[in-house]
Protein backbone atom coordinates (compact mmCIF):
# COMPACT_ATOMS: atom_id res chain seq x y z
CA UNK A 1 0.00 0.00 0.00
CA UNK A 2 3.04 2.33 0.45
CA UNK A 3 3.51 2.81 -3.30
CA UNK A 4 0.66 5.32 -3.26
CA UNK A 5 1.71 8.87 -2.37
CA UNK A 6 -1.69 9.66 -0.86
CA UNK A 7 -1.28 6.77 1.58
CA UNK A 8 2.22 7.84 2.57
CA UNK A 9 0.91 11.36 3.17
CA UNK A 10 -2.02 9.94 5.15
CA UNK A 11 0.30 7.87 7.37
CA UNK A 12 2.69 10.75 8.00
CA UNK A 13 -0.20 13.13 8.59
CA UNK A 14 -1.81 10.73 11.05
CA UNK A 15 1.38 10.39 13.10
CA UNK A 16 1.96 14.16 13.15
CA UNK A 17 -1.66 14.97 14.02
CA UNK A 18 -1.62 12.32 16.74
CA UNK A 19 1.39 13.97 18.38
CA UNK A 20 0.25 17.56 17.86
CA UNK A 21 -3.34 17.15 19.04
CA UNK A 22 -2.37 15.17 22.14
CA UNK A 23 0.37 17.61 23.24
CA UNK A 24 -2.01 20.55 22.90
CA UNK A 25 -4.72 18.45 24.51
CA UNK A 26 -2.60 17.94 27.65
CA UNK A 27 -2.14 21.71 27.97
CA UNK A 28 -5.86 22.41 27.57
CA UNK A 29 -6.91 19.57 29.87
CA UNK A 30 -4.56 20.59 32.68
CA UNK A 31 -5.56 24.24 32.33
CA UNK A 32 -9.11 22.94 32.84
CA UNK A 33 -10.14 24.42 29.51
CA UNK A 34 -10.91 21.49 27.22
CA UNK A 35 -13.80 23.54 25.82
CA UNK A 36 -11.20 25.92 24.47
CA UNK A 37 -10.15 23.17 22.05
CA UNK A 38 -13.74 22.59 20.98
CA UNK A 39 -14.25 26.30 20.59
CA UNK A 40 -11.15 26.55 18.39
CA UNK A 41 -12.20 23.58 16.28
CA UNK A 42 -15.60 25.14 15.64
CA UNK A 43 -13.99 28.47 14.79
CA UNK A 44 -11.61 26.70 12.39
CA UNK A 45 -14.53 24.86 10.84
CA UNK A 46 -16.43 28.13 10.37
CA UNK A 47 -13.35 29.79 8.84
CA UNK A 48 -12.78 26.88 6.47
CA UNK A 49 -16.43 26.92 5.31
CA UNK A 50 -16.27 30.67 4.66
CA UNK A 51 -13.00 30.14 2.76
CA UNK A 52 -14.65 27.52 0.54
CA UNK A 53 -17.56 29.91 -0.03
CA UNK A 54 -15.28 32.73 -1.18
CA UNK A 55 -12.96 30.41 -3.11
CA UNK A 56 -9.72 30.34 -1.09
CA UNK A 57 -7.92 27.42 0.55
CA UNK A 58 -9.82 26.15 3.64
CA UNK A 59 -6.60 26.14 5.71
CA UNK A 60 -6.23 29.90 5.19
CA UNK A 61 -9.79 30.42 6.39
CA UNK A 62 -9.31 28.12 9.37
CA UNK A 63 -6.11 29.93 10.42
CA UNK A 64 -7.73 33.35 10.11
CA UNK A 65 -10.77 32.26 12.10
CA UNK A 66 -8.57 30.74 14.80
CA UNK A 67 -6.50 33.92 15.05
CA UNK A 68 -9.71 35.93 15.50
CA UNK A 69 -10.97 33.36 18.02
CA UNK A 70 -7.73 33.71 20.02
CA UNK A 71 -8.34 37.45 20.30
CA UNK A 72 -12.00 36.91 21.26
CA UNK A 73 -11.29 34.13 23.75
CA UNK A 74 -8.21 35.75 25.33
CA UNK A 75 -10.09 37.73 28.02
CA UNK A 76 -12.01 34.58 28.96
CA UNK A 77 -8.92 32.36 29.02
CA UNK A 78 -7.06 34.85 31.22
CA UNK A 79 -9.63 34.43 33.94
CA UNK A 80 -9.32 31.59 36.35
CA UNK A 81 -11.39 28.51 35.75
CA UNK A 82 -14.76 29.66 37.09
CA UNK A 83 -17.06 30.76 34.31
CA UNK A 84 -14.56 30.32 31.50
CA UNK A 85 -16.06 27.10 30.14
CA UNK A 86 -19.57 28.60 30.14
CA UNK A 87 -18.42 31.58 28.05
CA UNK A 88 -16.51 29.28 25.69
CA UNK A 89 -19.63 27.15 25.20
CA UNK A 90 -21.55 30.21 24.06
CA UNK A 91 -18.84 31.10 21.53
CA UNK A 92 -18.81 27.45 20.39
CA UNK A 93 -22.56 27.36 19.82
CA UNK A 94 -22.45 30.65 17.89
CA UNK A 95 -19.62 29.60 15.57
CA UNK A 96 -21.25 26.23 14.87
CA UNK A 97 -24.56 27.89 13.99
CA UNK A 98 -22.82 30.36 11.68
CA UNK A 99 -20.84 27.55 10.03
CA UNK A 100 -24.01 25.67 9.10
CA UNK A 101 -25.67 28.87 7.86
CA UNK A 102 -22.71 29.52 5.52
CA UNK A 103 -22.67 25.85 4.52
CA UNK A 104 -26.28 26.10 3.40
CA UNK A 105 -25.20 28.91 1.04
CA UNK A 106 -22.57 26.78 -0.72
CA UNK A 107 -23.59 26.16 -4.33
CA UNK A 108 -23.79 22.63 -5.77
CA UNK A 109 -22.81 19.43 -3.94
CA UNK A 110 -21.37 20.15 -0.51
CA UNK A 111 -18.66 17.48 -0.62
CA UNK A 112 -15.81 19.86 0.31
CA UNK A 113 -17.77 21.19 3.27
CA UNK A 114 -18.63 17.66 4.39
CA UNK A 115 -14.92 16.80 4.20
CA UNK A 116 -14.28 19.61 6.69
CA UNK A 117 -16.85 18.10 9.05
CA UNK A 118 -15.67 14.48 8.90
CA UNK A 119 -12.08 14.94 7.79
CA UNK A 120 -10.36 13.42 4.79
CA UNK A 121 -6.90 12.20 5.62
CA UNK A 122 -6.56 10.47 2.25
CA UNK A 123 -6.75 13.76 0.36
CA UNK A 124 -3.94 15.41 2.33
CA UNK A 125 -1.62 17.39 0.02
CA UNK A 126 2.14 17.86 0.33
CA UNK A 127 1.66 21.51 1.31
CA UNK A 128 -0.85 20.64 4.03
CA UNK A 129 1.47 17.92 5.32
CA UNK A 130 4.37 20.40 5.43
CA UNK A 131 2.26 22.87 7.41
CA UNK A 132 1.25 20.11 9.83
CA UNK A 133 4.89 19.00 10.25
CA UNK A 134 6.03 22.58 10.90
CA UNK A 135 3.29 23.18 13.48
CA UNK A 136 4.07 19.90 15.24
CA UNK A 137 7.77 20.74 15.40
CA UNK A 138 7.17 24.25 16.78
CA UNK A 139 4.62 23.16 19.41
CA UNK A 140 6.82 20.23 20.54
CA UNK A 141 9.88 22.47 20.84
CA UNK A 142 7.93 25.10 22.79
CA UNK A 143 6.64 22.48 25.24
CA UNK A 144 10.20 21.16 25.76
CA UNK A 145 11.81 24.60 26.12
CA UNK A 146 9.21 26.11 28.42
CA UNK A 147 8.24 23.02 30.42
CA UNK A 148 9.19 24.68 33.74
CA UNK A 149 7.05 27.75 33.06
CA UNK A 150 4.23 25.51 31.81
CA UNK A 151 4.38 23.37 34.97
CA UNK A 152 4.23 26.50 37.13
CA UNK A 153 1.19 27.93 35.28
CA UNK A 154 -0.60 24.57 35.36
CA UNK A 155 0.05 24.29 39.10
CA UNK A 156 -1.25 27.73 40.08
CA UNK A 157 -1.30 30.95 38.08
CA UNK A 158 -0.84 33.23 41.11
CA UNK A 159 2.06 31.16 42.43
CA UNK A 160 3.62 31.13 38.95
CA UNK A 161 3.28 34.92 38.68
CA UNK A 162 4.90 35.47 42.07
CA UNK A 163 7.72 33.10 41.03
CA UNK A 164 8.61 35.35 38.11
CA UNK A 165 6.86 33.35 35.37
CA UNK A 166 5.30 35.44 32.55
CA UNK A 167 1.86 33.87 33.00
CA UNK A 168 0.07 35.97 30.37
CA UNK A 169 2.66 35.05 27.74
CA UNK A 170 2.37 31.34 28.57
CA UNK A 171 -1.45 31.42 28.38
CA UNK A 172 -1.38 33.38 25.13
CA UNK A 173 1.13 30.87 23.76
CA UNK A 174 -1.18 27.97 24.67
CA UNK A 175 -4.07 29.72 22.90
CA UNK A 176 -1.98 30.29 19.77
CA UNK A 177 -0.80 26.67 19.87
CA UNK A 178 -4.41 25.50 20.16
CA UNK A 179 -5.44 27.60 17.16
CA UNK A 180 -2.51 26.42 15.02
CA UNK A 181 -3.04 22.80 16.09
CA UNK A 182 -6.71 22.73 15.22
CA UNK A 183 -6.20 24.50 11.87
CA UNK A 184 -3.40 22.17 10.83
CA UNK A 185 -5.29 19.03 11.87
CA UNK A 186 -8.70 19.93 10.44
CA UNK A 187 -8.14 17.84 7.32
CA UNK A 188 -7.25 14.72 9.29
CA UNK A 189 -10.29 14.22 11.51
CA UNK A 190 -12.60 17.09 10.65
CA UNK A 191 -14.12 19.89 12.70
CA UNK A 192 -16.67 17.77 14.52
CA UNK A 193 -14.38 14.98 15.71
CA UNK A 194 -11.13 16.84 16.37
CA UNK A 195 -12.20 17.33 19.98
CA UNK A 196 -11.93 13.58 20.58
CA UNK A 197 -8.24 13.56 19.66
CA UNK A 198 -7.56 16.67 21.73
CA UNK A 199 -9.14 15.29 24.88
CA UNK A 200 -9.04 11.47 24.86
CA UNK A 201 -5.28 10.76 24.58
CA UNK A 202 -4.52 13.52 27.10
CA UNK A 203 -7.16 12.28 29.53
CA UNK A 204 -5.98 8.67 29.18
CA UNK A 205 -2.37 9.67 29.93
CA UNK A 206 -3.51 11.79 32.88
CA UNK A 207 -5.12 8.73 34.45
CA UNK A 208 -1.94 6.66 34.17
CA UNK A 209 0.85 8.83 35.50
CA UNK A 210 1.75 11.40 38.13
CA UNK A 211 4.59 12.92 36.11
CA UNK A 212 4.01 15.85 33.77
CA UNK A 213 6.71 14.65 31.36
CA UNK A 214 5.12 11.20 31.14
CA UNK A 215 1.68 12.74 30.68
CA UNK A 216 2.95 14.48 27.53
CA UNK A 217 4.83 11.40 26.28
CA UNK A 218 2.02 8.93 26.94
CA UNK A 219 -0.54 11.27 25.40
CA UNK A 220 1.60 11.51 22.25
CA UNK A 221 1.84 7.70 22.06
CA UNK A 222 -1.93 7.36 22.55
CA UNK A 223 -2.50 10.04 19.94
CA UNK A 224 -0.37 8.18 17.39
CA UNK A 225 -2.07 4.85 18.20
CA UNK A 226 -5.48 6.52 17.80
CA UNK A 227 -4.74 8.09 14.43
CA UNK A 228 -2.70 5.26 12.92
CA UNK A 229 -4.98 2.57 14.37
CA UNK A 230 -8.03 4.45 13.16
CA UNK A 231 -6.53 4.84 9.69
CA UNK A 232 -5.65 1.15 9.50
CA UNK A 233 -9.08 -0.06 10.68
CA UNK A 234 -10.90 2.36 8.38
CA UNK A 235 -8.76 1.19 5.44
CA UNK A 236 -9.63 -2.48 5.96
CA UNK A 237 -13.26 -2.01 6.99
CA UNK A 238 -14.01 0.82 4.54
CA UNK A 239 -15.14 3.22 7.23
CA UNK A 240 -14.58 7.01 7.56
CA UNK A 241 -11.04 7.46 8.92
CA UNK A 242 -11.74 10.46 11.17
CA UNK A 243 -14.67 8.75 12.88
CA UNK A 244 -12.70 5.55 13.52
CA UNK A 245 -9.75 7.58 14.91
CA UNK A 246 -12.14 9.23 17.36
CA UNK A 247 -13.53 5.82 18.35
CA UNK A 248 -10.08 4.29 18.88
CA UNK A 249 -9.09 7.24 21.09
CA UNK A 250 -12.28 6.74 23.11
CA UNK A 251 -11.45 3.05 23.61
CA UNK A 252 -7.94 3.98 24.75
CA UNK A 253 -9.43 6.40 27.27
CA UNK A 254 -11.82 3.74 28.61
CA UNK A 255 -8.95 1.25 28.94
CA UNK A 256 -6.81 3.84 30.75
CA UNK A 257 -9.69 4.66 33.06
CA UNK A 258 -10.01 0.98 33.95
CA UNK A 259 -6.27 0.52 34.44
CA UNK A 260 -5.55 3.93 36.00
CA UNK A 261 -4.78 4.75 39.60
CA UNK A 262 -6.41 8.12 40.08
CA UNK A 263 -9.60 6.52 41.41
CA UNK A 264 -7.68 5.89 44.66
CA UNK A 265 -6.78 9.56 44.93
CA UNK A 266 -6.37 10.67 48.49
CA UNK A 267 -7.98 14.11 48.29
CA UNK B 1 17.35 51.85 58.99
CA UNK B 2 15.84 48.70 57.43
CA UNK B 3 15.17 48.79 53.70
CA UNK B 4 11.53 49.38 52.67
CA UNK B 5 10.61 46.54 50.33
CA UNK B 6 7.01 47.42 49.62
CA UNK B 7 4.93 50.47 50.32
CA UNK B 8 1.16 50.78 49.96
CA UNK B 9 0.37 54.49 49.96
CA UNK B 10 -3.29 55.50 50.42
CA UNK B 11 -4.44 52.52 48.35
CA UNK B 12 -8.16 52.16 47.66
CA UNK B 13 -9.68 49.21 45.81
CA UNK B 14 -13.27 48.82 44.64
CA UNK B 15 -14.50 45.37 43.60
CA UNK B 16 -17.97 44.82 42.09
CA UNK B 17 -19.05 48.29 43.24
CA UNK B 18 -17.93 47.75 46.85
CA UNK B 19 -15.04 49.70 48.40
CA UNK B 20 -12.89 46.87 49.78
CA UNK B 21 -9.78 48.85 50.72
CA UNK B 22 -10.07 52.49 51.72
CA UNK B 23 -6.91 54.61 51.71
CA UNK B 24 -4.75 51.83 53.18
CA UNK B 25 -1.12 52.63 53.88
CA UNK B 26 1.37 49.93 54.82
CA UNK B 27 5.15 49.67 54.74
CA UNK B 28 7.03 46.38 54.86
CA UNK B 29 10.70 46.54 55.78
CA UNK B 30 13.33 43.86 55.72
CA UNK B 31 13.09 42.06 59.07
CA UNK B 32 9.36 42.80 59.57
CA UNK B 33 7.05 39.95 60.50
CA UNK B 34 3.56 41.40 60.22
CA UNK B 35 0.36 39.57 61.07
CA UNK B 36 -2.84 40.81 59.47
CA UNK B 37 -6.21 39.75 60.81
CA UNK B 38 -9.73 40.59 59.73
CA UNK B 39 -13.19 39.14 59.30
CA UNK B 40 -14.23 37.27 56.16
CA UNK B 41 -14.59 39.74 53.31
CA UNK B 42 -12.60 42.42 55.15
CA UNK B 43 -10.20 42.66 52.19
CA UNK B 44 -7.19 40.72 53.44
CA UNK B 45 -6.73 38.75 50.23
CA UNK B 46 -7.37 41.90 48.18
CA UNK B 47 -4.56 43.62 50.06
CA UNK B 48 -2.26 40.67 49.35
CA UNK B 49 -3.20 40.73 45.69
CA UNK B 50 -2.35 44.45 45.58
CA UNK B 51 1.06 43.66 47.02
CA UNK B 52 1.50 40.89 44.43
CA UNK B 53 0.61 43.33 41.66
CA UNK B 54 -2.46 41.33 40.62
CA UNK B 55 -4.95 44.12 41.38
CA UNK B 56 -4.54 47.69 40.23
CA UNK B 57 -5.81 50.10 42.90
CA UNK B 58 -8.51 52.65 42.05
CA UNK B 59 -6.37 55.28 43.77
CA UNK B 60 -3.11 55.41 45.69
CA UNK B 61 0.13 53.71 44.77
CA UNK B 62 2.02 50.46 45.33
CA UNK B 63 5.79 50.83 45.30
CA UNK B 64 8.04 47.79 45.24
CA UNK B 65 11.81 47.76 45.56
CA UNK B 66 11.79 44.23 44.21
CA UNK B 67 12.58 42.38 41.00
CA UNK B 68 10.14 39.84 39.51
CA UNK B 69 10.35 36.61 41.49
CA UNK B 70 11.48 38.29 44.72
CA UNK B 71 8.00 38.02 46.24
CA UNK B 72 7.18 34.59 47.65
CA UNK B 73 3.51 33.68 47.90
CA UNK B 74 1.91 30.90 49.93
CA UNK B 75 -1.81 30.58 49.21
CA UNK B 76 -4.41 28.60 51.13
CA UNK B 77 -4.44 24.82 50.67
CA UNK B 78 -5.13 24.42 46.94
CA UNK B 79 -7.26 21.35 46.41
CA UNK B 80 -7.49 22.01 42.66
CA UNK B 81 -3.73 22.06 42.24
CA UNK B 82 -3.49 18.65 43.91
CA UNK B 83 -4.92 17.07 40.76
CA UNK B 84 -1.87 18.09 38.69
CA UNK B 85 0.52 15.31 37.60
CA UNK B 86 3.43 16.73 39.58
CA UNK B 87 5.75 15.42 42.27
CA UNK B 88 6.59 17.38 45.42
CA UNK B 89 10.05 18.11 44.00
CA UNK B 90 8.53 19.51 40.79
CA UNK B 91 6.47 22.01 42.78
CA UNK B 92 9.40 23.06 44.97
CA UNK B 93 11.43 23.56 41.77
CA UNK B 94 8.82 26.10 40.58
CA UNK B 95 10.43 28.41 43.14
CA UNK B 96 13.59 28.43 41.00
CA UNK B 97 11.83 29.79 37.89
CA UNK B 98 12.98 33.35 38.54
CA UNK B 99 16.60 32.19 38.83
CA UNK B 100 16.64 30.03 35.70
CA UNK B 101 17.95 31.07 32.32
CA UNK B 102 15.51 31.39 29.43
CA UNK B 103 16.60 28.00 28.08
CA UNK B 104 17.18 24.72 29.88
CA UNK B 105 16.35 22.99 33.13
CA UNK B 106 17.67 23.17 36.67
CA UNK B 107 21.41 23.73 37.08
CA UNK B 108 23.38 22.04 39.90
CA UNK B 109 23.00 25.17 42.06
CA UNK B 110 19.23 25.09 41.53
CA UNK B 111 19.07 21.37 42.36
CA UNK B 112 21.01 22.11 45.54
CA UNK B 113 18.64 24.94 46.50
CA UNK B 114 15.64 22.64 45.98
CA UNK B 115 17.23 19.84 48.06
CA UNK B 116 18.09 22.25 50.85
CA UNK B 117 14.58 23.73 50.86
CA UNK B 118 13.08 20.23 51.13
CA UNK B 119 15.43 19.37 54.00
CA UNK B 120 14.79 22.66 55.76
CA UNK B 121 11.06 22.05 56.10
CA UNK B 122 11.60 18.35 56.80
CA UNK B 123 9.96 16.87 53.70
CA UNK B 124 12.99 15.52 51.83
CA UNK B 125 11.46 12.04 52.17
CA UNK B 126 8.37 13.25 50.25
CA UNK B 127 10.34 14.60 47.27
CA UNK B 128 9.23 11.85 44.88
CA UNK B 129 5.66 11.66 46.15
CA UNK B 130 2.83 12.76 43.82
CA UNK B 131 1.23 15.91 45.22
CA UNK B 132 -2.22 14.30 45.08
CA UNK B 133 -1.04 11.98 47.88
CA UNK B 134 -0.23 14.83 50.29
CA UNK B 135 -2.18 15.78 53.40
CA UNK B 136 -3.08 19.44 53.99
CA UNK B 137 -0.16 19.89 56.40
CA UNK B 138 2.32 18.30 53.99
CA UNK B 139 0.94 20.46 51.18
CA UNK B 140 1.64 23.66 53.12
CA UNK B 141 5.13 22.47 54.06
CA UNK B 142 5.73 21.91 50.35
CA UNK B 143 4.58 25.50 49.69
CA UNK B 144 7.02 26.77 52.28
CA UNK B 145 9.80 24.72 50.71
CA UNK B 146 8.87 26.22 47.32
CA UNK B 147 9.22 29.79 48.54
CA UNK B 148 12.45 28.88 50.35
CA UNK B 149 13.86 27.60 47.06
CA UNK B 150 12.73 30.89 45.51
CA UNK B 151 14.75 32.85 48.11
CA UNK B 152 12.36 35.82 48.17
CA UNK B 153 12.91 39.13 49.93
CA UNK B 154 9.27 39.37 50.90
CA UNK B 155 6.96 36.50 51.80
CA UNK B 156 3.17 36.82 51.64
CA UNK B 157 1.04 34.08 53.21
CA UNK B 158 -2.73 33.99 52.68
CA UNK B 159 -4.28 32.06 55.58
CA UNK B 160 -1.84 29.17 55.10
CA UNK B 161 -3.16 27.24 58.10
CA UNK B 162 -6.87 27.65 57.47
CA UNK B 163 -7.66 24.02 56.59
CA UNK B 164 -5.11 22.37 58.89
CA UNK B 165 -5.70 20.55 62.16
CA UNK B 166 -4.27 22.01 65.39
CA UNK B 167 -1.07 19.94 65.35
CA UNK B 168 -0.28 20.75 61.71
CA UNK B 169 -1.09 24.43 62.36
CA UNK B 170 1.35 24.69 65.22
CA UNK B 171 4.00 22.80 63.29
CA UNK B 172 3.63 25.14 60.31
CA UNK B 173 3.80 28.28 62.44
CA UNK B 174 6.89 26.99 64.28
CA UNK B 175 8.53 26.21 60.94
CA UNK B 176 7.66 29.67 59.58
CA UNK B 177 9.14 31.19 62.71
CA UNK B 178 12.40 29.31 62.20
CA UNK B 179 12.57 30.20 58.51
CA UNK B 180 12.08 33.89 59.26
CA UNK B 181 14.91 33.81 61.79
CA UNK B 182 17.41 32.63 59.19
CA UNK B 183 16.34 34.63 56.15
CA UNK B 184 16.74 38.39 55.75
CA UNK B 185 13.22 39.08 54.48
CA UNK B 186 9.86 40.62 55.32
CA UNK B 187 6.81 38.47 56.07
CA UNK B 188 3.13 39.36 55.91
CA UNK B 189 0.97 36.61 57.37
CA UNK B 190 -2.78 36.87 56.83
CA UNK B 191 -4.63 34.65 59.27
CA UNK B 192 -7.85 34.09 61.16
CA UNK B 193 -6.17 31.92 63.73
CA UNK B 194 -6.07 33.64 67.16
CA UNK B 195 -3.49 31.16 68.40
CA UNK B 196 -1.18 31.28 65.39
CA UNK B 197 1.12 34.02 66.66
CA UNK B 198 4.73 33.17 65.90
CA UNK B 199 7.18 34.37 68.55
CA UNK B 200 9.02 36.39 65.90
CA UNK B 201 5.97 38.49 64.99
CA UNK B 202 6.94 42.16 65.13
CA UNK B 203 3.62 43.86 64.32
CA UNK B 204 0.00 42.87 64.43
CA UNK B 205 -2.59 44.64 62.30
CA UNK B 206 -6.33 44.31 61.79
CA UNK B 207 -8.28 45.14 58.67
CA UNK B 208 -11.71 46.56 59.38
CA UNK B 209 -14.07 48.69 57.27
CA UNK B 210 -11.44 48.86 54.54
CA UNK B 211 -8.79 50.35 56.86
CA UNK B 212 -5.74 48.94 58.61
CA UNK B 213 -5.25 49.45 62.36
CA UNK B 214 -2.19 48.61 64.45
CA UNK B 215 -3.00 46.22 67.32
CA UNK B 216 0.18 46.41 69.37
CA UNK B 217 3.78 45.47 69.68
CA UNK B 218 4.40 41.75 69.70
CA UNK B 219 7.01 39.86 71.74
CA UNK B 220 10.67 40.07 70.78
CA UNK B 221 11.98 37.50 68.29
CA UNK B 222 13.40 34.22 69.53
CA UNK B 223 16.58 32.62 68.24
CA UNK B 224 16.34 29.65 65.88
CA UNK B 225 17.17 26.22 67.18
CA UNK B 226 18.13 24.29 64.07
CA UNK B 227 21.53 24.50 62.45
CA UNK B 228 20.16 23.36 59.10
CA UNK B 229 18.22 26.62 58.79
CA UNK B 230 21.38 28.57 59.35
CA UNK B 231 23.11 26.41 56.74
CA UNK B 232 20.39 27.27 54.26
CA UNK B 233 21.59 30.80 53.72
CA UNK B 234 24.93 30.61 55.44
CA UNK B 235 23.66 33.28 57.83
CA UNK B 236 25.06 31.70 60.95
CA UNK B 237 25.57 35.07 62.55
CA UNK B 238 21.81 35.65 62.49
CA UNK B 239 21.05 32.29 63.98
CA UNK B 240 22.38 30.24 66.88
CA UNK B 241 25.93 31.58 66.82
CA UNK B 242 24.85 35.04 67.68
CA UNK B 243 22.96 33.99 70.78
Amino acid sequence: MFEFAFLRYALAGSVLAGILLSLTGVLLLLLDMPFLGTCMSHAAFLGAIVAVLVGVHPLAGALTACALAVLAIWPVAERTKAGANGALSVVMAGTMGLAFVFMSRLPGPKSEALTLIWGSVLTLTAAELAWLAGTTLVVTLLVIIFHRWIAAVLYDRDVARSSGVPVRAVLFGVLLAAGATVSASLDIVGGLLIFALLVNPASAAYHLTDRLKWTFLLAAVFGIVSTLGGLWISYWLDLPAGAVMALVSTLIFIAALAAGHRHCQRN
Amino acid sequence: MALSLTILDQVSVTLAGRRVLNAVSLKLHEGDFVMLRGANGAGKTTLLRCLLGMIRPASGSVQRALDPGETGYVPQVQHGALAMPLLVRDVVAIGRCAHLPFWGGLRPADEQAVDLALQTVGIAHLAKRPIRMLSGGEMQKMQLARVLAQQPRILLLDEPTVHLDAASRHEFIALLNHVFQTRPMAVLLVTHDEHAVPPCCTRELTLHDGGVREVGQAPLPVQPSTSILADYTGSAERSGKGA
